[in-house]
C-alpha cells in the first residue's frame, strides 16, 4: 500500500472518529449515567443540524461559526428539556427501562415525522464552518475538516476535565458507578440526569452541524450514525468512556478503509457484521464495566 | 399472559361477521383484511416481548424474509402461494432460530440492538441483492395471487382465507401459552431463580418461542404479499413498524387479545388518517408516548379497570341489598 | 461415599472474597449442617453448588464436576435447593408449582401426576392442591417449596434456613419431615441454620463457616465444645 494512501485514509480516518467520538461519547454517557438507551440520539443529531439550518436561513447576515454556537445551548434545553418531558416521568414506573427504550424510539420516529413536516423532504444544505482548503504536502484538506477535529478533541478534552475536576462531573461519574450509593450521599439524581441527557443532545447537534456540509440534511440523516455510534459504544463497552473513544478511533479508521475499497453504502452492514460477532463472543466490549 | 375469554368471545363474533356487513365496499373489506394480518403480526411480537420476555425488534424483518421468499418462489419457479407461504415461513422460522441461538444468551438491551441491526441492515441487503432477484429499491411486482379453483380471490375470498389463518395462527399462539412452554414462563416471570432451579432451560424456551413466533409472522408476511401484490424494502420503513408497534402497546402488552384489539384500532386510525399524510406518523409518534406515559396497561388494561369497577360496584350492590333485608 | 466434594474453591465480588479456599466433603446420606455468623458465605457457597455464581476451584456431585454447569443443569444432575425467604410461583396454584418441579425437574419421568400428588401428600399438604400459593401462610408455603424441590427426584437437597419464622410446633414438625426425607427417601441433606438445638438434633456432622472459610467441622456435639466456635458465637452475641 502506497504511503499516500495510507495518509488519506488517516486522514478521512481521523476526521470519522472524531466526529463519531462526539455521537458515541454522548451516547455512552446517557446510558452510563443515566442507564437510558437513548434511540432519539440520532434525532438529536438531525436537529442540531436542521436548527442550524434553520437560523442561518432566517437570519442569513448572521456568520456561520455564530450559528453554530447559538445553536449549541438550544440543543442543550432541547436535551434537557427531553429529559424532563418525556424521560423523568417514566423512571419512576416499574420495568422503566423497557418503557423508555420504545419511547425514545417513538420519540425518534416522531422527531424525524416533525422535521419532515416542518421542513419539508427536500434535502438542505448547511455551509462548512471555514470556507476552503488546506493544501498539506500535496494532500487536499478542507479547512472544516481541520476545525471538525480541533473542535471534537477540545470538547472530549473539556469533557474530560469537567468530570474529573468539577463537581457536577464527579456527581456523574458516582451515578455512572453505583446509584445508590450517590443517592445517599445526597447526589440530587434528578439534576445529574438532567444535564448528562443535556450534554449528550449537545454533543449530537454539535456532531450535526460539523457533518451537515458533507452530507446534507434530511430527516433521517442521523439513523446511520446512531447505528454506528451504537455499534462503538458496544465495541468500546457500554458506559466506559475510554472504550468508547478507542474504539471510535479504532472503527473510524475502519470505515475509511472500507469507503476506499468497497464502497461506502458497505459501512453500516459490516459495522452490524461487526457487531453481531462482539456481542456474540465478548459482549462487553473492549473495556466493558460489569452490569447486575 | 391474561387472556381475557370473554373480550376473546366477543372479538371472533365481530370479526367473523363484519365483512359481511359490508359486503358492498370493497375498501372497507381490504382494512378489515390488513387489520387481520397486522393482527397476527402483532400478536406474535407481544408474545415474545410480553411474554417471553425477549425485546426483539426483529419481527418484521421475518415478515420481509418470508414475504421475499415466497414471491420469489413463486415469481421464478412458479411455486403455488399457498406453498410459497409455507416455506416463506420456515424459512423465517430458521433465521429466527439463527438469530436467537447467539442472541438469546444476551442480555435484554442487547438482543433489542442486535435485531434493531437486523432489521436496519436488511433493506441494504435486499437492494444489494438485486442480481439474485429480489428486485432492488423497487422490490417485486406481480406477485402471483392465491388462487380457488383457478380463480383469482375477490375481496371477501381474501378476508375469509386470511380469516382462517388468523384463526389457526392465533389458535397456535393459545396451544404454546397452554403448553408446558406456558408454564416455564409463567415460572420464570413469578421466580426466576426458583424455576432455574427446577430445571427451567430458560434459553431453550426463549429460543423455541422466537423461533414460533418467527414463524407466525412469516406466514403473515407471505400471505401479505400475495395478497397485496407487491413488495418492497418499504416494509421495513419506520413506519410501518412504528405501526405494529403501536399497535401492541395501544392495545395492551401481554394481555391477549389486545395486540388485536389494537391493530384493529390502529390500522383504522391509519387509514382514517391517510388524508393527514405526513401529519400520520406524527400521530403515531405522540400515540405512542402518549400511551406509554398514560395508559400503560393499553385498552385492555382500561377493559380490564372497568371490569373490576363494574364488579366492585356489583359487590357493593350486593352488600348494600344484604344490609337492608338482615 | 462422598456424594459432594468441594475443593479449594473461591468466589469473589469484585475485590471482596466472599469464599476463601474452602474444602470439605459430604458424606452419602448425611445430613450435613452449616452455620456461622451471617456474612459467612454460606448462601454463596449454596449459590456456588447450584451453579448460580460460578468461581474458581473445583466441585464433585456424585463423581462428576459440576462447577461449570447452570442452574438448571446442576438440577438435572441431581441437586434441589431451597431459598431462605420461600421461592414460589405465586400466581399458580400448590399443584402447579409442583408440576413446574416434576416438569422440568425430574428426567424422563412417565408418571408426572404420581409424582406430584405423591410429593404433595408427603409433605402434608394434600387438600390444598388448588389454593393459590400467594395465599398460603408461610409454613404452608416452606412445604410447598420441598415439594417442588422434592418434584425433581433429586439426591442432594439443599435448605437454606428453612426454620426461620416458624412457631415452636410448625419447627418440630419440619424437622420431622426432613429426617423423613433423608431416612426414608435416602436424600443427602445439607442444611444452612442458625439455631444450634435444630443442628444439633438434626445433623450427623456440622460446619461452621466465618467469612468464608470453615473453622471447624465435624460431629455437632464436637463442634459446638470447639474454642473458635464458642468465640465466633460468643463475640457475635456481643454485638447483638
Amino acid at each position: 500500500m502506497s504511503s499516500d494512501i495510507v495518509i488519506s485514509l488517516l486522514i478521512s480516518g481521523v476526521r470519522l472518529s472524531a466526529l463519531y467520538s462526539l455521537m458515541a461519547i454522548g451516547f455512552t454517557l446517557v446510558y452510563g449515567v443515566g442507564k437510558v438507551f437513548n434511540y432519539s440520539h440520532g434525532a438529536f443529531f438531525t436537529w442540531g443540524a436542521y436548527i442550524a439550518w434553520a437560523l442561518h436561513n432566517r437570519f442569513p447576515d448572521l456568520d456561520y461559526p455564530i450559528v453554530f454556537v447559538i445553536t449549541i445551548p438550544i440543543m442543550f434545553a432541547f436535551g434537557a428539556a427531553f429529559d424532563k418531558f418525556i424521560i423523568t416521568p417514566l423512571r419512576r414506573k416499574p420495568g422503566w427501562r423497557f418503557t423508555v427504550f420504545i419511547v425514545t424510539l417513538a420519540a425518534a420516529l416522531f422527531l424525524d415525522s416533525l422535521a419532515l413536516v416542518i421542513f419539508g423532504p427536500r434535502y438542505k444544505t448547511l455551509p462548512p464552518l471555514i470556507e476552503g482548503n488546506f493544501n498539506l504536502a500535496g494532500f487536499i484538506i478542507p479547512k472544516h475538516d481541520i476545525a471538525l477535529v480541533i473542535i471534537a478533541v477540545s470538547i472530549l478534552i473539556c469533557l474530560g476535565l469537567f468530570l474529573g475536576r468539577t463537581r457536577q462531573g464527579m456527581a456523574m461519574r458516582a451515578v455512572a458507578q453505583n446509584t445508590v450509593g450517590a443517592l445517599i450521599v445526597g447526589i440530587p439524581m434528578t439534576q445529574v440526569f438532567r444535564y448528562t441527557f443535556a450534554i449528550s443532545a449537545a454533543f449530537a447537534g454539535i456532531s450535526g452541524m460539523l457533518l451537515a456540509p458533507k452530507t446534507l440534511i434530511f430527516p433521517i440523516v442521523g439513523w446511520p450514525i446512531l447505528i454506528k455510534a451504537f455499534v462503538i459504544v458496544v465495541f468500546g463497552g457500554l458506559g466506559s468512556v475510554r472504550g468508547t473513544l478507542y474504539a471510535a478511533f479504532i472503527l473510524g479508521m475502519t470505515e475509511a478503509m472500507i469507503s476506499y475499497y468497497v464502497g461506502g453504502v458497505w459501512a453500516l452492514p459490516i459495522f452490524l457484521a461487526i457487531l453481531g460477532v462482539v456481542l456474540v463472543f465478548k459482549p462487553q466490549g473492549l473495556f466493558g464495566l460489569a452490569e447486575n | 399472559m391474561k387472556i381475557n375469554k370473554k373480550t376473546v368471545l366477543i372479538s371472533i363474533s365481530v370479526i367473523a361477521v363484519l365483512p359481511l356487513i359490508f359486503r358492498g365496499n370493497p375498501y372497507v373489506i381490504h382494512i378489515l383484511t390488513l387489520c387481520l394480518i397486522w393482527g397476527v403480526v402483532a400478536s406474535a411480537w407481544d408474545l415474545i416481548v410480553a411474554y417471553a420476555n425477549v425485546f426483539s425488534f426483529g419481527q418484521m424483518a421475518f415478515f420481509a424474509i418470508a414475504g421475499y421468499t415466497s414471491s420469489m418462489m413463486s415469481l421464478y419457479w412458479g411455486v403455488s402461494p399457498a406453498l410459497g407461504i409455507l416455506a416463506g415461513a420456515g424459512l423465517a422460522a430458521l433465521a429466527g432460530i439463527l438469530v436467537g441461538l447467539p442472541c438469546l444468551r444476551l442480555r435484554g438491551m442487547y438482543i433489542a440492538v442486535v435485531t434493531l441491526a437486523l432489521h436496519l441492515v436488511l433493506p441494504t441487503l435486499l437492494i444489494q441483492g438485486r442480481i439474485y432477484g429480489t428486485g432492488g429499491s423497487r422490490g417485486l411486482g406481480g406477485i402471483p395471487p392465491i388462487e380457488v379453483l383457478g380463480q383469482p380471490l375477490g375481496p371477501l375470498g381474501w378476508y375469509y382465507v386470511g380469516l382462517g389463518i388468523f384463526f389457526t395462527m392465533l389458535f397456535l399462539t393459545y396451544k404454546i401459552i397452554n403448553s408446558s412452554t406456558g408454564l416455564a414462563f409463567v415460572a420464570l416471570r413469578d421466580a426466576p431463580a426458583a424455576a432455574g432451579s427446577l430445571g427451567v432451560n430458560e434459553y431453550r424456551y426463549k429460543l423455541i418461542v422466537f423461533g414460533i413466533s418467527a414463524f407466525i409472522t412469516g406466514v403473515m408476511g407471505g400471505f401479505y404479499a400475495h395478497y397485496i401484490g407487491i413488495i418492497s424494502p418499504a416494509i421495513l420503513g419506520t413506519d410501518i413498524f412504528l405501526m405494529v408497534i403501536a399497535m401492541m402497546l395501544f392495545g395492551g402488552l401481554g394481555r391477549f387479545p389486545g395486540a388485536v384489539v389494537g391493530a384493529f384500532a390502529i390500522a383504522s386510525a391509519n387509514e382514517l388518517l391517510r388524508p393527514a399524510g405526513t401529519f400520520r406518523l406524527l400521530i403515531l409518534g405522540a400515540i405512542i408516548v402518549v400511551t406509554l406515559i398514560y395508559m400503560p396497561g393499553g385498552l385492555m388494561g382500561i377493559i380490564e379497570s372497568l371490569g373490576n369497577l363494574i364488579n366492585r360496584v356489583k359487590s357493593r350492590r350486593l352488600n348494600m341489598r344484604h344490609k337492608e333485608t338482615t | 461415599m462422598n456424594m459432594l466434594e468441594v475443593d479449594r474453591i473461591t468466589m469473589r465480588f469484585g475485590d471482596l472474597a466472599v469464599v476463601k479456599d474452602l474444602s470439605f466433603k459430604v458424606k452419602k446420606g448425611e445430613i450435613f449442617g452449616i452455620a456461622g455468623p451471617n456474612g459467612a458465605g454460606k448462601t454463596t457457597l449454596f449459590n456456588l453448588i447450584t451453579g448460580f455464581y460460578h468461581g474458581s476451584g473445583d466441585i464433585t456431585f456424585n463423581g462428576e464436576k459440576i462447577d461449570k454447569l447452570k442452574p438448571y443443569q446442576s438440577c438435572h444432575k441431581g441437586i434441589a435447593r431451597t431459598f431462605q425467604i420461600p421461592q414460589l410461583f405465586l400466581t399458580l396454584p400448590v399443584i402447579e408449582n409442583v408440576r413446574v418441579g416434576a416438569h422440568f425437574g425430574a428426567q424422563g419421568v412417565k408418571n408426572e401426576t404420581d409424582i406430584i400428588n405423591e410429593t404433595i401428600s408427603f409433605v402434608g399438604l394434600q387438600g390444598k392442591e388448588s389454593i393459590i400459593t400467594d395465599n398460603l401462610n408461610l409454613f404452608d408455603r416452606k412445604r410447598t417449596e420441598l415439594a417442588t424441590a422434592l418434584a425433581t427426584k433429586p439426591k442432594l437437597l439443599l435448605l437454606d434456613e428453612p426454620i426461620g419464622g416458624l412457631s415452636p410446633t410448625e419447627t418440630k414438625e419440619l424437622m420431622a419431615l426432613i429426617q423423613t426425607v433423608n431416612k426414608e427417601l435416602g436424600l443427602t441433606v445439607m442444611i444452612i441454620e442458625h439455631l444450634m438445638k435444630v443442628l444439633t438434633q438434626l445433623t450427623d456432622r456440622l460446619m461452621i463457616m466465618e467469612d468464608g472459610m470453615e473453622i471447624a467441622i465435624g460431629p455437632p456435639k464436637e463442634v459446638v465444645k470447639d474454642e473458635k466456635v464458642i468465640r465466633v458465637y460468643l463475640g457475635e452475641s456481643k454485638h447483638a
